[in-house]
């Protein structure tokens, strides 16, 4: 089997990166009752009307920078103490796990001396020291503690023949060397390390006043606690406090799980296949009982049938899962609020300084590493297999948990509390944004597995995560930059979201970059009727747009319609090749579309450019804007019409080989 | 505040140490160190092999002290439930020596009662192959304990 790059550790990255928003909202929390009333103060001083005047918010936020910067060290300090506190415990909690296992001993020379071989096998420079546990003892698992990474075996791995041994031993071996160690106890200790970060904000609250008044808690017992539980900030805050530790937990554990697999397809892969073949089959099989069920969600081995099962066919392991997709967009939707408020309010001097910028730099990188790497490892899989990548479940299950993740997140308070008016259009937004992108990749990595020939170079994974990041953090962008348009002017915005993004030069990138890309991977031997074919395409719906906008709208409604209208009409030649990719349900699916609709756009655009040649002040500076313009609104069409090409494919047409 | 542990079974030690001194040597230490009823006890480590590898003493300790159990109490279910009224009196016997004797044929009884502990071994956790080993080792030993006996 090829050995392709897996995105398990990017799951257990989103993990972290939702434990760690959780740590700036409560550094935020932590804020509230300290500075909280000071902070208001200023608030009515600087005028909160200045705020809403968006042609006085400057002077509005230069007027909080002082306490928007106090309240930002209070947010940025508590991720940091959630991080260090869990960067300490991660070589600290194994600990408890080693004294449970002893007493151990050093192992027999003959077990050291097979380690050392494996160690060497998995390519690890170093060797980890192999311990035998106490009686009590009885799977084998590996740690890293302060003096070195342990590998803790039972006395009953003395029983085991020697190829059955070695397979043990390839399997610690293969999760050392995919950081699996690190990676979970790293994730453990963040997920300690947040819950004396999320109760302090509580005890400053509730707690504190008591403790400085004690005998208000003789006085009146019932009454205070009363207050404190029947209080509704504190419920919520609770609840979603243990639902987020809940779901990183059991995210946490499926993660966990499938990286099981990995590690046992990397210990077939160094040649003890068949002592691990012997292994499983000897584990006991444990009755399935209702209750068990419950267990298996916060199992962290997956059980020796379906270890088999993934042995015996390694593909099935490539493949994509509903609830891996309901995991990741939970966990990164979650992240997103969470980022979204904690950045400070400023003057925004740059892209990258901007909130929604960075936020969809970051959920978007979490999305395109958790999500996108696995859409395009199970399309190279889907192509050896014949097996469907199930694309059209899993985007709506992304989708839908992105909605979820956004309604569930742990700073929920002020997004229930709001007008739902104001946040269903990001609810909406984000989410199709996220569905868009992920149809998108999905898209494009089946016609990438098509068009492969030979396993994939190591380097070749580096361009496909850059092609993802670009995806889904443009995604993420378009998806804010819409909801603030329509929650600010309605429907109308949709409108102005469309002729004007914000992110015109970035887009016409993306757009161009897939059209590049759709162009070389639908690319086949053209014959003469296939060119003029597509020729007729293209020429039809621009001579249709070119005919519209000369004949029909002639006159325009407001100034700035006299420019977008040239614009809408380039851009609609695009959409309408892209509609007609989804209406005629091609089984080349949408990617042909994809590589004929910038050129019909680019032909209006050219009609538009030299109509007006005479009359143009800056002739170049004209060519750039009727290149980028008409462009830029292709790429909120295309994440769209990836959407509804993947949710009403037909389910053969996902198959490969077609 | 809840008693003492149960010690562990005179009889259930003595055959668990004959089996294991003659079978298994190198676990002679751990009889020292089990000083009561071993107990199912998982560790859910994160980073592990998610197999059972457990040594032949605790099982054997365990699964003799059930047995011996069910001797006293007369409860049975699972795999003891599937065995035969004579083979069950039978194992009985082995634990509650004041028991009257038994009639029938030994021969015919303990192969259906190493099957039995076969069974329990697995269901302890024990590999299939070291299981079956293991019930034939116990089933030798109670031989020679009904051989002394006759």
């Amino acid at each position: 089997m090829t050995r392709i790059l897996s995105p398990g550790a990017a799951r257990y990255g989103s993990i972290i990166l939702l434990l760690a928003t959780a740590g700036l909202f409560a550094g935020q929390h932590t804020f509230g009752p300290l500075h909280g009333r000071h902070y208001l103060e200023v608030n009515k001083d600087c005028g909160p009307d200045l705020a809403i005047a968006f042609s006085r918010h400057l002077s509005f936020v230069r007027c909080m920078s002082e306490v928007e910067q106090q309240k930002a060290w209070f947010t940025f300090g508590g991720a940091l103490m959630v991080l260090l506190l869990g960067v300490a415990l991660m070589p600290l909690l194994p600990y408890r796990l080693l004294r449970r296992a002893g007493p151990l001993r050093p192992a027999e020379q003959t077990i050291a001396v097979r380690a050392a071989d494996a160690a060497r096998r998995a390519g690890l420079h170093r060797s980890p020291t192999v311990y035998i546990g106490g009686w009590r003892l009885r799977e084998p698992f590996t740690v890293r503690v302060l003096a070195g990474t342990r590998i803790i075996v039972p006395p009953g791995l003395r029983r085991l023949p020697p190829d059955q041994i070695d397979a043990v031993l390839a399997h610690e071996m293969a999760h050392i060397r995919a950081g699996d160690v690190t990676l979970v106890w790293l994730t453990r200790g963040l997920w300690w390390a947040l819950i004396p970060a999320l109760a302090v904000p509580q005890f400053l609250i509730f707690v504190l006043p008591i403790v400085r008044e004690p005998r208000v808690l003789i006085e009146a017992p019932f009454a205070i606690l009363t207050v404190i539980f029947g209080h509704p900030y504190f419920l919520n805050y609770v609840l979603r406090s243990l639902l987020l530790l809940t779901l990183a937990a059991v995210i946490a554990s499926s993660v966990l799980r499938s990286r099981e697999h990995e590690a046992d397809l990397a210990a077939a892969a160094g040649g003890t296949e068949a002592g691990l073949l012997e292994l499983l089959h000897g584990q006991p099989a444990r009755p399935g009982r209702w209750w068990q069920a419950v267990r298996r969600l916060t199992a962290i081995h997956p059980c020796a049938r379906r270890r088999l099962a993934a042995l015996h066919d390694p593909h099935s392991t490539t493949e994509l899962r509903v609830i891996d997709a309901a995991a990741v967009g939970i966990l990164v939707a979650m992240a997103i609020p969470v980022l979204q408020m904690s950045m400070p309010l400023r003057v925004e001097t740059m892209i990258w300084t901007n909130t929604a910028h960075l936020t969809g730099l970051v959920a978007g990188t979490a999305l395109a590493l958790a999500w996108g790497l696995a859409l395009w490892r199970a399309a190279l899989g889907a192509e050896l297999t014949g097996r469907p990548i199930r694309l059209r479940a899993t985007t709506l299950a992304l989708t839908c948990a992105t909605s979820v993740g956004m309604l569930a997140h742990v700073a929920g308070e002020p997004t229930l509390s709001r007008n739902w008016s104001d946040t269903t259009p990001q609810l909406i937004c984000t989410s199709l944004a996220v569905g868009g992108a992920a149809a998108l990749s999905g898209i494009l990595a089946r016609a990438w597995a098509r068009h492969r020939t030979g396993p994939p170079s190591r380097a070749a994974w580096p361009a496909i995560a850059l092609i993802n990041i670009m995806v889904f953090a443009g995604a993420l962008w378009l998806g804010t930059d819409a909801a603030s348009m329509i929650t600010i002017k309605g429907l109308a915005g949709l409108g102005q979201f469309l002729t004007m993004t914000g992110y015109d030069e970035l887009c016409t990138a993306g757009v161009v970059t897939l059209w590049l890309l759709a162009a070389r991977w639908s690319w086949r031997r053209p014959t003469r009727r296939g060119v003029l074919g597509a020729t007729t395409v293209v020429l039809v719906p621009t001579v249709t747009a070119l005919a519209v906008r000369w004949l029909v709208l002639t006159t325009p409604t407001t100034p700035d319609w006299v420019l977008y209208r040239d614009f809408l009409a380039a851009m609609s030649t695009g959409a309408v090749l892209l509609v007609i990719a989804i209406a005629t349900r091609r089984p080349g699916g949408l990617l042909p579309a994809m590589a004929l609709a910038p050129a019909g756009t680019l032909l209006v655009s050219a009609a538009i450019w030299l109509r007006y040649l005479p009359i143009w002040p800056d002739v170049w500076m004209a060519a750039r804007i009727c290149l980028i313009g008409p462009l830029a609104m292709l790429a909120p069409a295309f994440l769209l019409a990836a959407l509804l090409a993947t949710v009403t494919e037909r389910r053969s047409a996902s198959s490969p080989g077609r | 505040m809840f008693g003492r542990r149960l010690e562990l079974d005179a009889t259930v030690v003595a055959i668990t140490t004959e089996v294991v001194s003659e079978w298994y040597p190198d676990e002679i230490d751990m009889l020292a160190e089990i000083r009561t009823p071993p107990r199912a006890h998982r560790l859910r480590a994160p980073v592990g092999m998610g197999v059972e590898l457990a040594a032949v003493t605790p099982v054997l300790l365990s699964v003799l002290t059930f047995i011996a159990g069910t001797a006293a109490t007369q409860v049975v279910e699972g795999a003891l439930g599937r065995l035969g009224t004579a083979a069950r009196e039978r194992l009985a016997s082995f634990f509650r020596p004041d028991r009257p004797p038994v009639t029938s044929s030994p021969e015919a009884d303990l192969p259906q009662i190493e099957a039995a502990l076969a069974e329990i071994c697995v269901e302890q956790g024990m590999r299939t192959d070291l299981a079956r080993e293991v019930a034939k080792h116990v089933v030798s030993a109670l031989r020679r304990r009904l051989g002394q006996a006759g």
